[in-house]
């Protein structure tokens, strides 16, 4: 009996001493943390759509006490991962006080933990010239392209006074600080006039995978107001877009018919996630007379729509999402990004305690979604 | 006699099965795990005990990212422990780390 046991555990430790001549870091996965893991406050799942998870001590990023920094005017984030762990980064324009000198400027802050942030002690990165977008720059996109070992960040700027610019402008930089635009004081793509018969209501969102950027711009055609989405790719996006197929700009994400998009989108984001693509985007549901000459889009909610292969895409049955903070309904902005098997969500919206806007950072798990 | 071995099996069990481990990579033609952990060690030493990033829960999940990252070609392991010690905590700098010798 002694014998027989001793053989058995022989076999076993045979095969366990075989199994650790295997290289075993061959067939590990990346790792998968969870945030919650590393974050002083839990998730907690919405009751109306428990794949959203909305973390327990939101917001995440409101300002950062600069003197530089007036007011905060766009957010771009995204997460980086550090031996397969997110680090967190941030890119915001900001209005400063020193409008004789530059009325804008975009700062760069860095978090280990999505919460707690710390401004890169060059700030501000970039300083606003006296040029088409001297009086602001919001939209703010940044992604990383490992291709060629640069963030590329795209923003939409304007001037108000004299020729009244706006376009979309691009800045790019080897290491998040150091910024330049590749075509000099001039917009990347000039949205003040028509483009192959589009208007262009404004720049949504830039995404990077596999050597392609895909640009998403809101537009409509003469005489409608839908501002409804297009997308261009580039392999660069310095050498100038094209539609994909090279065809006339089609909607890739049309307007309504439900309520809750009814009047188009005003800021987007795209992530791809085990072979399936999600595309984030704030629709808004009318136009709001501001005055005489002034509309403004109205009633912000948040809401996605899947793609099987980032073309042709389908809004889920259940959005808008029900994230939106307040009655009145005013997201303005979204980023996210997939690491680790999950996609972080980072919606700004108005914090009624802040009297402002700021930054609220969720979870959006889709083996969940029905 | 087998009366008296039975309270022997388990740690005959426990202590054998480690024994054999520790022989088996020993013995092991390549000692790839090995020369990971070696790699990984200071960087992860660095990381998570000097610098105390929050990104890591513990040195351990650390490390199972760093296997990870150098199962892949493109990551060089020697100058990302490199630059993550000239890093000296910075995260600005310990970002930059990972794109230039990293998988990211």
């Amino acid at each position: 009996m002694a014998s027989t046991d001793r053989r058995w555990a022989l076999v076993g430790l045979m095969t366990m001493a075989a199994a650790a001549c295997r290289p075993e870091y061959q067939v590990i996965s990346p790792v998968e943390v969870d945030p919650a893991e590393v974050l002083p406050c839990d998730f907690t799942p919405l009751d109306a759509a428990p794949w959203v998870s909305r973390y327990d001590c939101n917001p995440v990023f409101a300002t950062t006490d600069e003197d530089w920094v007036s007011d905060i005017v766009s957010v771009g984030f995204r997460a980086q991962a550090v031996m397969g762990h997110p680090v967190y980064q941030v890119w915001y324009s900001a209005r400063t006080p020193f409008t004789e000198d530059y009325a804008w400027g975009i700062g760069h802050a860095i978090s280990s933990d999505g919460t707690t942030w710390e401004p890169h002690p060059a700030n501000p990165v970039y300083r606003a010239g006296n040029n088409w977008d001297a009086d602001s720059a919001d939209q703010l996109a940044v992604v990383f392209d490992p291709n060629r070992n640069r963030y590329v960040l795209a923003y939409q700027g304007y001037r108000l006074d004299g020729d009244r610019d706006f376009g979309m402008g691009l800045l790019t930089s080897p290491n998040g600080v150091d910024f330049s635009s590749p075509v000099g004081a001039q917009p990347l793509i000039d949205l003040s006039q028509s483009i192959d018969g589009i208007d262009y209501c404004w720049p949504l969102s830039l995404s990077y995978a596999d050597g392609l950027y895909r640009g998403w711009m809101a537009g409509h055609r003469p005489g409608d107001l839908l501002c409804q989405i297009y997308a261009f790719t580039t392999t660069d996006p310095a050498k100038g877009w094209s539609v994909d197929g090279g065809r006339r700009p089609e909607v890739v994400l049309g307007a309504g018919p439900q309520a809750y998009d009814k009047g188009g989108m005003t800021a987007a984001a795209s992530v791809e996630l085990d072979g399936t693509h999600y595309l984030f985007y704030v629709g808004f549901a009318e136009w709001e007379e501001q005055d005489d000459y002034l509309f403004a889009s109205s009633r912000h909610t948040l809401s996605v729509a899947t793609s099987p292969d980032g073309r042709d895409w389908t809004k889920h049955p259940s959005n808008p999402l029900p994230v939106h903070l307040t009655e009145e309904r005013v997201i303005t902005g979204v980023a996210a990004q997939a690491v680790a098997g999950r996609i972080h969500l980072w919606v700004t919206d108005r914090y009624e305690e802040l009297g402002s806007h700021a930054v609220g950072y969720y979870l959006f798990d889709p083996a969940q979604m029905p | 006699m087998a009366d008296v071995r039975v309270p022997q099996r388990p740690y005959f069990g426990v202590r054998s099965i480690f024994v054999s481990v520790l022989v088996g990579v020993a013995g092991c033609s390549e000692p790839v795990v090995d020369e990971v952990r070696e790699a990984c060690q200071p960087i992860c030493d660095e990381l998570v005990e000097a610098c105390g990033l929050a990104a890591f829960p513990d040195e351990d999940s650390c490390m199972g990212g760093c296997a990870y990252v150098a199962s892949q070609d493109e990551a060089d392991l020697d100058l990302y422990a490199i630059c993550v010690r000239q890093a000296e905590c910075d995260p600005f700098d310990i970002v930059e780390c990972e794109h230039a010798y990293g998988i990211d």
